[in-house]
């Protein structure tokens, strides 16, 4: 079969899987760091010797995060079909793979950006209050830009792990690449469709790697 | 005029309760130049930082100007933080911030948005850094870093700046280029300085009283001529040098 045909054929399904693929990594993403940047603002400034410590509000939230942490995705996505039906109208297809999608990815987002918050130098944070910044301020003014480099290299992360977890979707029926590579690859034996899927996903992965690279590079002055 | 009376300050670490300050007491006039000297895990940290309450004392009262500080909280903390600035070993610039940024930082969250700008480039200006506004802190030498985090610490018209280890991290010209200029900005702009340090060089080159800070603390105090030339502890004699180094 040659490419001219290949293509006609399945590059609308392709073209489709693609765009399903880039919609359930975007949107989970976006309302996940809606948030999941909050949370784990909360849970690093809460813990012991953090700027605000509450032990008992930050056990308990390092607590929920973790079992959302240890669910697999696909036992999730199960577990939660009442809810997801309830919120999203429908369990099924792309639009049903958004919301557990995003319930995964919260506590996600949530540890990674602790993370982030953990590398930023303390000597800042101390520098901030020293001056008579509120907790607010030191948050919005010294925190979240100093860690801003390292939450963009997380985001990246974020989104290679999505795409894992939507093609997991994908093979219950939500859509995207992942779901083409299961129907054609592994269904029909269709080696070229399962082919042409695994080279959108590289291309879409490198993608995401590098713009969040350039992004990180662009914005970081540390080595200005 | 600062009375430090009585402090304590007891950390409670996994191996037990260690005192880092044992019932300090110092005062210090306007217009000093005060230094306190010590080894290092003397306790300097942690009596300066009692100051800005950035530790809070265990014990004992901190009278600033009247006020026992040891109870501020909040917005008069926050309010009585813009009169303490403070400048730090390793500067602490926001490195994700430009020069001018630092330097306004202080301005900005006090709520002094206007003519910040202007204020910020003309303490750039009397540090001698106006030409790195636009600069990023990982584009400056130590020596200038440390400027500019003195250019931040007078942002708000401070009346005292709490030095810990300010030249500590530099070397010997960009050390004296540092004490001269704080030595000038405590002159003209009349700010009382409080400077931690292990050296006795800074002490000797800047300051007119010294108190001497051994395991938490002060074992000696005065006039920096008369702890200079007449040391009565062997701690004091062991940091002047006048103690043989393989004794
Ligand atoms: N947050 C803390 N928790 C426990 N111990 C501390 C803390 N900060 C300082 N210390 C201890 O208090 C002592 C004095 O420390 P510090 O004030 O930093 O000394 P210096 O500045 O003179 O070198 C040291 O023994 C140090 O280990
Ligand atoms: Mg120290």
């Amino acid at each position: 079969m040659d490419i001219q045909a290949f293509l006609q054929e399945f590059g609308p399904l392709l073209g489709q899987g693609t765009l399903q693929s880039l919609v359930m990594i975007v949107i989970p993403t976006l309302l996940a760091y809606v948030i999941g940047l909050p949370l784990g603002v909360l849970l690093s400034i809460t813990k012991k010797g953090g700027l605000k410590p509450l032990p008992v509000f930050n056990a308990i939230l390092a607590w929920v995060i973790n079992i959302g942490r240890s669910i697999p995705f696909i036992i999730l996505m199960v577990a939660i079909i009442p809810l997801t039906n309830l919120i999203a109208g429908t369990a099924i297809g792309t639009q049903g793979a958004i919301f557990p999608l995003l319930v995964a990815t919260i506590p996600f987002v949530a540890r990674m950006v602790e993370q982030s918050i953990e590398e930023v130098d303390l000597g800042m944070v101390e520098a901030s209050q020293a001056y008579g910044a509120s907790l607010g301020q030191t948050i919005w003014h010294v925190i979240i830009p100093e860690a801003l480099p390292s939450i963009i290299r997380g985001l990246s992360i974020t989104m290679i792990t999505l795409f894992g977890y939507s093609a997991i979707a994908g093979a219950i029926g939500a859509g995207g690449l992942g779901d083409i590579a299961i129907r054609y690859g592994y269904y029909r034996y269709n080696q070229s469709v399962m082919i042409a899927s695994i080279v959108l996903s590289v291309i879409l992965i490198q993608i995401i790697q590098t713009v969040c690279e350039l992004l990180v590079v662009k914005i970081d002055k540390r080595n200005a | 005029m600062i009375e430090v009376e009585n402090i304590t300050k007891v950390f409670n670490t996994q191996s037990g309760d260690h005192h880092a300050l044992h019932e300090v007491s110092l005062s210090i006039q306007d217009g000093d130049i005060f230094g306190i000297i010590g080894m290092s895990g003397a306790g300097k940290s942690t009596l300066v930082r009692c100051l800005n309450l950035l530790e809070k004392p265990s014990s004992g009262k901190i009278v600033v100007d009247g006020t026992d500080i040891t109870k501020l909280k909040g917005k008069d903390l926050r309010d009585y933080r813009q009169n303490i600035s403070m400048i730090f070993q390793n500067f602490n610039l926001f490195s994700q911030k430009t020069v001018l940024e630092n330097v306004i930082f202080p301005l900005l969250v006090a709520g002094k948005k206007d003519g910040a700008k202007q204020k910020g480039l003309e303490l750039l200006d009397k540090v001698g850094l106006a030409e790195k506004a636009d600069a990023y802190p990982s584009q400056l030498s130590g020596g200038q870093k440390q400027r500019v985090a003195i250019a931040r610490a007078l942002a708000n018209d401070p009346c005292y700046i709490l030095c810990d280890e300010a030249t500590s991290a530099l070397d010997t010209l960009t050390t004296n280029q540092i004490l001269k200029l704080l030595r000038d900005i405590a002159a003209n702009l009349g700010v009382t300085l409080i400077v931690i340090t292990h050296s006795m060089d800074v002490v000797e080159k800047i300051c007119n009283k010294v108190a001497v800070l051994d395991d938490g603390r002060i074992v000696e105090s005065g006039s920096t001529k008369t702890v200079f030339s007449t040391p009565q502890e062997y701690i004091t004699k062991q940091l002047l040098g006048q103690v043989r180094w393989d004794a």
